[in-house]
């Protein structure tokens, strides 16, 4: 029901300058650019959403509000390149649904959000959970406003496809329906250039601008036509062409296949990293390799894509070799920057598979559920310093396709700022002040939660 | 053909590291896969690739290739194995009707084939199902190798499908899956898929095919790989072990112009003759299981029709019963045999199989222009004790050597140490300890095998007593209470040319009296025993020197006494206080019992309670105090120890005799005792060793003396010690000029190892026997022959010299 009045709030708004203070002067702290070197109590000053300057010494406008950051660190905020929170649920039922957006989904009132602020996460991408074949398409989202309209920065940026069996497939079919889709989609596309029969196209917007329903589900009257197994010796397989779904299905891959869109893919096992390289060379898509863990063994294969990598929660691991049960320390920042290959974090903790409901918002606890602490473990284990800082910021930027307007503090970019009490990758600093496109979103000492925690005689 | 290909070039590089390297593999026999041995022959490999293979003398080498001689090895190809289940582990897909499938999809190229690699196969066909009508499309892969490409050796390799039994009756399928359903998406009756029998499979293949025909050139995922067998002339792999199914599918492969691959075959209602042209090769399960016993098993594997299909012309792979037997896969090749030759039944798992599999431009036979994916053998491939020693899948080792810690060593001859001289034996090592010796000895499959064809091993060589380990010379006394073995230094620049002359154990003391131990000399020294034994002297004025020896052992034999006392007595005292708890314990029940009636009976009680005899605590024996400076005398006076005991004339032995032995009652060893040979009758008779100096044979007056010799004849054990650093190095020498002298060998032998160690009952070491040690020294030639050179030296099992 809630989610009924975010669409007709989507619907209504599409106004963006009401967000953000006039004029906005952060001083004296040591501002850490990403783009540049660090400036010892430097002065960024943010107009009208915007980033203006950033600098020494530079003159502060006197209309600005001054907030003082002396002893502090200022740097931009910081990007989760994929996140599967954030939404009523993790994963969609039906294992082909690259029709739906997460749009539909995302519930700005979720703790997912209020986390992120207090972590100085200001740009997500909310990409569907790694459990359906082609998950629904993906978007960018400000971790700040009331309702999904302020939020949103870019949707339908992607889609997830997930290399991990689903159902009761095993892998060879689970790349075979893979495979079958692509096909079938790119066979539409050519057909449809070749006829130059100007179709009309139904596509994810129109169906979201009709407020079709609280949720995916009820999209989902029968549109898994291309799950429906097929008969041997009846090949006949007519019954798609007519089938309105298998339509839609094919409009949204058609996006990914002209490389419009990111195909997240998602890698489970080692072996699953050679076959989406091969999906993307075959059918020359934009892919983003999501990891997991057990995938460190194909690191080879995966420096040589050229593919930007996501890796998953768990960054150390200790495996034992199976004769001589030697245990042995893998550490993959480590690991995968030997290798040539720079990574971004998710801190999505996996779902197993077949878990099909559930939001995937446990409150977060110490340690890898937090985007800092996956690039301070990059840091402990030898990654540069910079480096480390822009695998949260500038670099998911990057690979989402935002660089233009986030990830670093430069002038012009969007202002999402973050002031830390000390060193960002250090344990015992906070974040004091979250700034999402020069609104203050999140203020340490106006932090009920934190306070009742940090309450000396707290029960 | 689109499968595989495109990601193409990703690890070259790894490749490339080795281009330009020739190599060359010199063997006593190579078998090329399809043919006769070559014997004395080599394969030259460059690249990754074979360039040329034949007789030594035949073959022109450049002269900057690295050479292996691989001495009595055998060559083979790469194993080839029919046909696997190692895509998805064999976990078949729901869904009867998957031509789209590929088997290549579900192999994980990361996966641990170590097992199946060491047993030599290298190459191995990957079906996408056994158990439904049409799985999907086979392929063949190797198992090692970064590249991918280069591993993936043919994709599709087949269309597969099952008939015989498996693929009757697949599961329901339930739409959606069986879980939560929504309003919207009821479950719906379950579909039944095809099919029940051998009509209903076989229209519906022919319907299939028909309709994958008409369909051209329209694209269809599911029904273009059907074409496949018709356009691009696929192989059909055909599943044919009912009855009825090879003629069933003989039909349907005229009709429709394929190519058959029959697996398990059934003969019923069909003749090899009739076969040709549709059928091209034939996958034989192997049906045995190696080491199984079990009722559905037949006895022989299906020799007699692999006799037959060869004879047809057909080639014949093999397929194990299960894909844990593939590690055994040249052993089970060796069932078919008598009925095929030897060279044959290794064409069923090399050339053969790749001719059936289609990939025989590539692997299977030793060939110029094949990669060099092959195995070396310790042995001709069917013989009993052949084992895998390396495994190369394109020209890279795959078996990473030293991982394991057994050992087997052969030898021309070995000298146990216990009297025994074994011929063409072998010493089988495990964990730094001798596991077996003799000429018949367990082979354990990841033993890592060594050969000295004309070599001789002996036991590690002892030296009584060096001066070398605590970085100087131990010229002033050293306390009793110091422990020597935990003041060894790490690498003293002895150990190494020491160990180097086959010396494997050492003794190291102060000047007397002073405690021993006992250590090996590899680069951070092992402690044996410490101490090992007790040093006194009996030099100079032997009436002070006397004195002063029976007054030290008066002292330690007090010491040692009063220990005894108290151990004797502990047992004892524990034991009356264990009854006097006991006693107690039993007193406080009965009153606790009691206890109800107390109040009916108060002052009765009281009376009784006071009647009571409380008995009396057992009083603890008096405790000596510990002095560790006198510690090592406990283990003196127990004869756990000897002493050692300095001596030159014969009245200095009969004196150390008289206090040690007759007085004292220790395990007594002389040390030096030129003498000894005067007294060899009483030394015998008393059991007193002796440890001897460096000059065993002395000139003495106008005679000669050979001092061990005499030691020998007499009866006395003996050891000998260099009292040197580095000299050390040169006791096996010394001993070797008293056996010049006369001293038998053999005497010198255990001298140097067994009777030392027993004279310091040194139990873990001396002799090549099973539990002891793994110290032992590969000689050149008998030892003692001067021309003898130390080839290598082991202590504990590892390698200290070679």
């Amino acid at each position: 029901m809630r989610c009924h009045s975010f669409v007709v709030l989507l619907v209504l708004t599409s106004l963006s300058g009401a967000w953000g203070e006039e004029v906005l002067a952060i001083k004296g702290g040591k501002i850490l650019p990403v783009s540049g070197p660090p400036i010892e109590s430097g002065v960024v000053v943010i107009r009208n959403g915007k980033i203006e300057a950033v600098g020494k010494d530079l003159a502060i406008p006197p209309d600005a509000r001054v907030l003082d950051a002396t002893g502090k660190v200022v740097m931009p905020g910081l990007i989760e390149v994929h996140s599967s929170r954030g939404m009523d649920q993790t994963n969609e039922t039906n294992p082909i649904v690259p029709f739906l957006s997460v749009v539909d989904a995302i519930d700005p009132s979720q703790d997912y959000f209020e986390e992120c602020r207090r972590q100085g996460i200001t740009t997500a991408a909310i990409v569907p959970g790694n459990n359906t074949i082609f998950g629904g398409q993906a978007a960018i989202v400000r971790t700040a406003g009331q309702f999904l309209n302020e939020m949103l920065l870019k949707r339908d940026i992607g889609m997830k496809i997930s290399l991990r069996p689903t159902g009761d497939r095993n892998r060879m079919g689970q790349v075979a329906a893979i495979r079958r889709e692509l096909d079938a989609a790119r066979e539409a596309m050519t057909e449809r250039s070749r006829t130059s029969q100007a179709q009309p196209q139904p596509t994810p917007d129109a169906k979201g601008g009709n407020g079709s329903g609280p949720g995916p589900l009820a999209e989902s009257d029968d549109e898994d036509t291309q799950q429906r197994r097929p008969r041997p010796g009846g090949g006949d397989q007519a019954g798609q062409e007519t089938n309105p779904d298998a339509a839609l299905v094919r409009a949204a891959l058609a996006k990914l296949l002209k490389g419009e869109q990111i195909a997240f893919i998602y890698c489970e096992l080692p072996m699953d990293v050679p076959q989406a390289v091969r999906l993307v060379k075959e059918y020359k898509l934009r892919g983003v390799l999501v990891l997991a863990p057990a995938c460190h063994r194909a690191v080879k294969q995966v420096a040589a894509s050229g593919l930007p990598v996501v890796l998953e929660p768990t960054l150390v691991l200790w495996e034992s070799d199976p004769r001589t049960g030697e245990e042995k320390q893998i550490v993959l920042p480590k690991l995968y920057r030997d290798a040539g290959v720079p990574v971004t974090f998710t801190v999505t903790p996996t779902q197993p598979a077949g878990a099909g409901r559930g939001s995937g918002s446990q409150p977060p606890i110490l340690g890898t559920n937090f985007l800092w602490f996956q690039a301070a473990t990059a840091l402990k284990y030898g990654t540069p310093y910079d480096e480390a800082l822009r695998s949260i910021t500038l670099r998911p930027a990057e690979v989402l396709g935002i660089a233009d307007s986030r990830g670093s503090l430069e002038p012009g970019k969007a202002a999402d700022v973050v002031i830390l009490s000390g060193d960002p990758l250090k344990l015992d600093t906070w974040v004091e002040t979250t700034i999402i496109d020069g609104r203050v979103v999140y203020e340490r000492h106006n932090d009920r939660k934190i306070k009742a925690l940090l309450k000396p005689d707290a029960e | 053909m689109r499968v595989a290909c495109t990601f193409a070039a990703l690890l070259s590089f790894a490749a490339s590291l080795l281009a330009g390297e020739v190599r060359v593999y010199h063997a006593a026999q190579i078998w090329p896969g399809n043919g006769p041995p070559l014997t004395d022959a080599v394969l030259v490999v460059e690249d990754g690739k074979i360039i040329a293979v034949g007789k030594a003398s035949e073959v022109s080498i450049p002269e900057t290739a690295l050479r292996h001689n691989l001495g009595k090895a055998v060559i083979i190809p790469g194993l080839i194995a029919g046909e696997t289940g190692l895509a998805e582990g064999g976990r078949d897909d729901a869904v009867a009707f998957t031509p789209h499938h590929r088997a290549v999809d579900g192999f994980d190229w990361y996966g641990d084939y170590a097992a199946v690699l060491a047993g030599g196969v290298t190459t191995v066909q990957v079906s996408p199902g056994s158990r439904r009508l049409v799985p999907g499309q086979g392929a063949v892969v190797k198992l090692h190798g970064a590249d991918l490409d280069r591993r993936t050796l043919k994709a599709p390799e087949s269309l597969r499908i099952v008939l015989g039994e498996a693929y009757k009756n697949p599961p329901r399928i339930y739409e959606p899956p069986v879980g939560a359903v929504s309003v919207e998406r009821p479950l719906l009756p379950s579909q039944p898929q095809l099919a029940g029998s051998l009509a209903a499979a076989v229209a519906g293949l022919r319907s299939a095919f028909v309709a994958a025909k008409s369909r051209r050139p329209q694209s269809d995922p599911i029904l273009d790989p059907l074409a496949l067998p018709m356009t691009e002339k696929l192989r059909v792999r055909v599943s044919a072990s009912g009855p009825g199914d090879v003629p069933a599918m003989l039909t349907v492969a005229k009709e429709f112009d394929l190519r058959l691959t029959l697996v398990e075959p059934n003969l019923s209602g069909t003749k090899v003759a009739e076969w040709k042209p549709h059928v091209e090769g034939v996958v034989l399960s192997i049906g045995i299981r190696p080491g199984m016993i079990g009722d559905g098993l037949p006895p022989r594997p299906p020799a007699d029709l692999a006799r037959q299909l060869l004879v047809a012309g057909l080639p014949v792979a093999l397929k194990p019963v299960q894909d844990a037997d593939l590690k055994d896969l040249l052993y089970l090749a060796g069932q078919f045999r008598p009925q095929l030759s030897e060279v044959e039944a290794l064409r069923l798992v090399t050339a053969d199989a790749a001719a059936v599999l289609g990939v025989a431009n590539r692997v299977g036979t030793l060939a110029a222009g094949r990669d060099a994916d092959f195995v070396v053998l310790s042995g001709p491939p069917f013989a009993v004790p052949t084992r895998v020693r390396q495994v190369y899948v394109d020209g890279e080792p795959v078996i990473s050597a030293g991982e394991s810690k057994r050992r087997l060593l052969r030898a021309g001859r070995i000298f146990t140490g216990t009297g025994e001289a074994l011929s063409d034996a072998a010493v089988l090592i495990d964990h730094g300890k001798i596991r077996a010796v003799g000429r018949e000895v367990a082979l354990p499959p990841d033993a890592v095998v060594q050969e000295f064809p004309d070599a001789v091993i002996v036991p590690g060589f002892i030296d009584l007593g060096v001066t070398f380990g605590v970085g100087g010379s131990l010229s002033s006394a050293v306390p009793l209470q110091t422990r020597l073995g935990e003041r060894l230094v790490i690498g003293d620049p002895a150990y190494k040319p020491v160990r180097q002359a086959g010396v494997t154990t050492v003794l190291l003391s102060g000047p007397a009296p002073a405690a021993v131990v006992a250590y090996k000399p590899t680069d951070k020294p092992r402690v044996v025993q410490d101490p090992v034994a007790l040093r006194f002297a009996l030099r100079g004025n032997l009436s002070s020197a006397s004195a002063s020896l029976r007054e030290t052992l008066r002292a330690g034999k007090a010491y040692a006494d009063a220990w005894d006392r108290y151990e004797k007595e502990l047992p004892l005292y524990e034991q009356k206080k264990k009854e006097y708890n006991a006693q107690i314990a039993a007193q406080q029940q009965a009153r606790q019992a009691s206890g109800d009636q107390e109040q009916k009976a108060g002052e009765q009680k009281a009376d009784e309670k006071k009647d009571e005899k409380k008995p009396e605590p057992p009083r603890p024996p008096e405790r000596p105090q510990a002095n560790p400076a006198l510690e090592p005398y406990r283990a003196l006076f127990s004869r756990r120890i000897p002493a050692l005991v300095e001596v030159q004339r014969e009245d200095a032995i009969r004196l150390a005799i008289a206090i040690c032995r007759e007085e004292f009652d220790l395990k007594l060893v002389l040390v030096g005792a030129e003498d000894a040979p005067r007294v060899g009758k009483l030394l015998a008779e008393k059991a007193v060793g002796v440890v001897l100096r460096p000059q065993l044979v002395r000139a003495s007056e106008r005679d000669e003396i050979n001092v061990p010799m005499e030691l020998s004849l007499s009866g006395v054990a003996f050891g000998f010690q260099s009292q040197a650093g580095l000299g050390s190095r040169l006791l096996p020498g010394a001993v070797g000029y008293a056996v010049h002298r006369g001293l038998a060998p053999q005497d010198g032998l255990h001298g140097l190892s067994v009777q030392a160690a027993r004279l310091l009952g040194l139990d873990q070491v001396g002799t090549l026997t099973a539990g002891k040690d793994a110290d032992l020294v590969v000689l050149s030639g008998s030892p003692f022959d001067p021309a003898t050179r130390v080839l290598a030296v082991m202590i504990d099992g590892e390698w200290v010299h070679e």
